[in-house]
């Protein structure tokens, strides 16, 4: 049994030393690290070609950002983007993805690989990222079914992030893939931004009264909105505007129940404007209406709203008087003269 | 995990001052500490007041300089060594120095994340189940942080936890799925891509600051905790890393063990130019046995200058395993007046040193 140090002449001591330290190496070369300084981790990042190190790890920082190889054909400028590097557009055109159609595109994805390039404008809060134009369904198929890391883009710098989801919004109505609601959430995230629903149906050439017939889908009662989610083809601005208006007269019981049977069972817009119209009938017809006609001409305005008429209207020289004795005699039917007022009295009051 | 309370004198053990100028600090500082119910009005710190303090203190009073910032892994070849006893010591003792501390645990067996207080195993479930707060539970760990994870990259702040408060120590936990953050980089390899450097690369965009969802810009101290097995993820740390800490325990044969490291540096430094520098810290020590003496000096003459001249000696105040004491903060702050937390406290300040920190 070993001694204690304190029990141990020096001897001792240095002969259990030496034993152990030959016991501790037995005959083994030690391998000996690296001498002298390294690079730094810029250094080696900088060295191992940043641009394939970025692919693998998408870190992109604004010094490194230049060396990423873009390519250039007929001007577009190409670049492979990692998916994960990829947002959302906050003002994105469509608001319809279901699970089925992400997962039928990443099959063909998988099946067939990417035909077109996606479309991005670079992320302005965020360097190194990019804010989708057009394209979202790829990302989405490729992040949530693993199909591709990066997919082939198109990058938009000169867009901003309004025109970048116009730029979407085309691309869209090209290929048929809008439907009214996807138009509606998307004219409503543009009026959010600040733009007016008239420059909105300018851009969108739509009518200043379809627009309003889209507005109603943001009006529409939050369960009547998660069916129209549901069933998103069913139901158009129309249907939309007429659901809305039977909400704000008879409730979303009935409205919910309406747009239910609309969406589960196979009936034509015009029935479900008969039986809006039918829900609400009876009530309309008890309200007082107020016979409200406009009629506009090339040269004024003749309005006629409840008991007011009102006319704006220029009238050529040489009808002047004519129509001036024909109006005065036709006042003078429906004309109350004011009461007679002395000049005197009221010179005094004032 | 239980919450501790200390009085002043504890606090200025923890704090490695005297009594008076916690009590001073306390005053000057606004910290608000709280006073015992009955009795005498004693001050009762909690583990986020001690932290805080430091904090306050760090930026008041210290003369403790931060030269630069420090990276290191924590990395042993082999189980066994202490590396994650010292590795949860030593963040501590870094934050109550008042450094920014963050400890990234790389090891999938979770066992840093479980020294923390953080049972990784614990779903939201049993959580709500057993009364443990949400916040206690492990959702996310360093795989969620890395680009090309399945489902997109989560924001630093979702993913970090602050087991003693924000001045305290930072955590990015592990749990049991980590694993598969080596299969995405085998992947990526198998792909022609440089996954080696995919940790390198995500920790540079973190100390740019350029990226407000993964900002490692603030932190002093950034430690990572990798497990024995040399897998990719263990790889990417060490070339993210300025330093390699490797615990020896000096009362086994571990000169094996260390050679091997030396040489998986040396692969690395002839591949990409950049290897960790090598730093040895005793663990075990028993200063009366022959056998580690006989380490000691092997190790000194065979790696210059690479061990640290403190050392941690064996001792009982260690808990056996982590999980039995898991109810416990780490030794420094469960025990702060034993002499393993004196020594723990030693050993940090001469690897700051070491690492040019301070």
């Amino acid at each position: 049994m070993a001694k204690t140090s304190k029990g141990m002449s020096d001897e001792e001591f240095n002969a259990q030393l030496r034993a152990e330290r030959m016991r501790s190496n037995p005959g083994m070369v030690m391998t000996k690290p690296p001498s002298g300084p390294g690079k730094s981790l810029e250094e080696m990042l900088n060295d191992q070609g940043q641009d394939e190190v970025l692919v693998a790890a998408p870190v992109l920082t604004e010094e490194r950002q230049p060396s990423l190889q873009a390519s250039y054909v007929q001007g577009k400028k190409l670049l492979m983007i990692d998916v994960a590097l990829i947002d959302a557009n906050p003002l994105a055109p469509r608001e319809v993805y279901t699970a089925e159609m992400i997962l039928s595109r990443s099959e063909a994805l998988r099946t067939q690989g990417q035909h077109d390039p996606i479309h991005v404008i670079p992320n302005p809060d965020q360097s190194g990222r990019y804010i989708i134009c057009d394209g979202w369904t790829r990302v989405q198929a490729c992040r949530m079914h693993k199909v591709l890391q990066q997919l082939l883009a198109e990058i938009h710098e000169n867009l901003s992030l309004e025109e970048s989801a116009w730029f979407g919004y085309q691309q869209n109505e090209e290929r048929q893939q809008h439907c009214d609601f996807d138009r509606a959430m998307f004219y409503e995230k543009l009026i959010s931004a600040g733009e007016t629903a008239t420059s909105i149906a300018n851009k969108a050439q739509v009518s200043p009264s379809q627009m309003s017939f889209y507005r109603s889908f943001a009006k529409l009662p939050a369960d009547v909105l998660e069916i129209v989610k549901e069933y998103p083809g069913k139901f158009s601005a129309t249907v939309a505007y007429q659901i809305q208006k039977l909400a704000a007269r008879c409730g979303v019981r009935k409205a919910v129940n309406l747009a239910l049977k609309f969406a589960n069972e196979d009936h034509t817009q015009g029935w479900l404007i008969n039986q809006v119209q039918l829900l609400i009938g009876p009530s309309s017809s008890k309200t007082v209406t107020r016979t409200t006609k406009q009629i506009r001409y090339s040269n004024g305005m003749y309005k006629q709203k409840g008991e007011l008429f009102e006319l704006n209207i220029s009238v050529l020289p040489e009808q002047k008087e004519e129509f001036a004795a024909a109006l005065e005699r036709l006042l003078s039917t429906v004309a109350i003269e004011p009461p007679q007022i002395d000049l005197g009295e009221n010179k005094k009051l004032k | 995990m239980i919450q501790t309370i200390y009085k002043v004198q504890a606090a200025a053990k923890l704090l490695e001052t005297t009594v008076d100028s916690v009590r001073r600090y306390v005053d000057e500082s606004g910290i608000d500490v709280a006073r015992q119910a009955n009795g005498p009005k004693t001050r009762q710190f909690t583990i986020d007041n001690i932290f805080d303090i430091a904090a306050w203190r760090h930026t008041n009073k210290s003369k403790l300089k931060v030269k630069q910032r420090g990276i290191a892994t924590v990395y042993a070849p082999k189980g066994g060594v202490g590396k994650t006893t010292l590795t949860a010591n030593m963040a501590c003792v870094f934050a109550l120095m008042g450094l920014r501390t963050l400890v990234i645990d790389l090891d999938f067996q979770a066992n840093l994340t479980l020294s923390f207080g953080y049972d990784s195993e614990v779903t939201d479930e049993e959580a709500t189940e057993l009364d443990i707060p949400e916040d206690r539970v492990i959702k996310y760990h360093f795989g969620h942080l890395v680009p090309g994870w399945p489902g997109g990259r989560m924001p630093l702040r979702d993913v970090i936890k602050m087991p003693f408060g924000p001045s305290g120590p930072h955590l990015i936990p592990s749990d049991l799925t980590l694993d598969r953050l080596d299969t995405i980089l085998t992947y990526d390899a198998l792909e022609g891509k440089k996954s080696d450097l995919k940790i390198a690369a995500l920790i540079a965009e973190g100390l740019s600051g350029k990226n407000p969802d993964f900002d490692l810009s603030s932190y002093d101290v950034i430690l990572f905790d990798a497990a024995p097995a040399k897998n990719r993820m263990t790889r990417g740390a060490l070339l993210a890393s300025d330093y390699v800490v490797a615990p020896v325990s000096l009362e086994r044969y571990s000169t094996k063990a260390v050679s091997y490291l030396a040489s998986v540096l040396q692969d690395m430094r002839d591949d990409v130019g950049r290897s960790p520098e090598m730093v040895m810290i005793g663990n075990f020590h028993l200063p009366n046995r022959l056998r580690v003496y006989g380490q000691v000096s092997k190790l000194s003459t065979e790696y210059p200058g690479a061990l640290l001249n403190i050392m941690v000696h064996r001792s009982e105040e260690f808990p056996k395993t982590l999980s039995e004491d898991e109810e416990q903060p780490p030794l420094v702050l469960a025990r702060p007046s034993g002499s393993a937390a004196e020594q723990l406290h030693k050993v940090s300040s001469e690897l700051l040193q070491k690492m040019g920190v301070v």
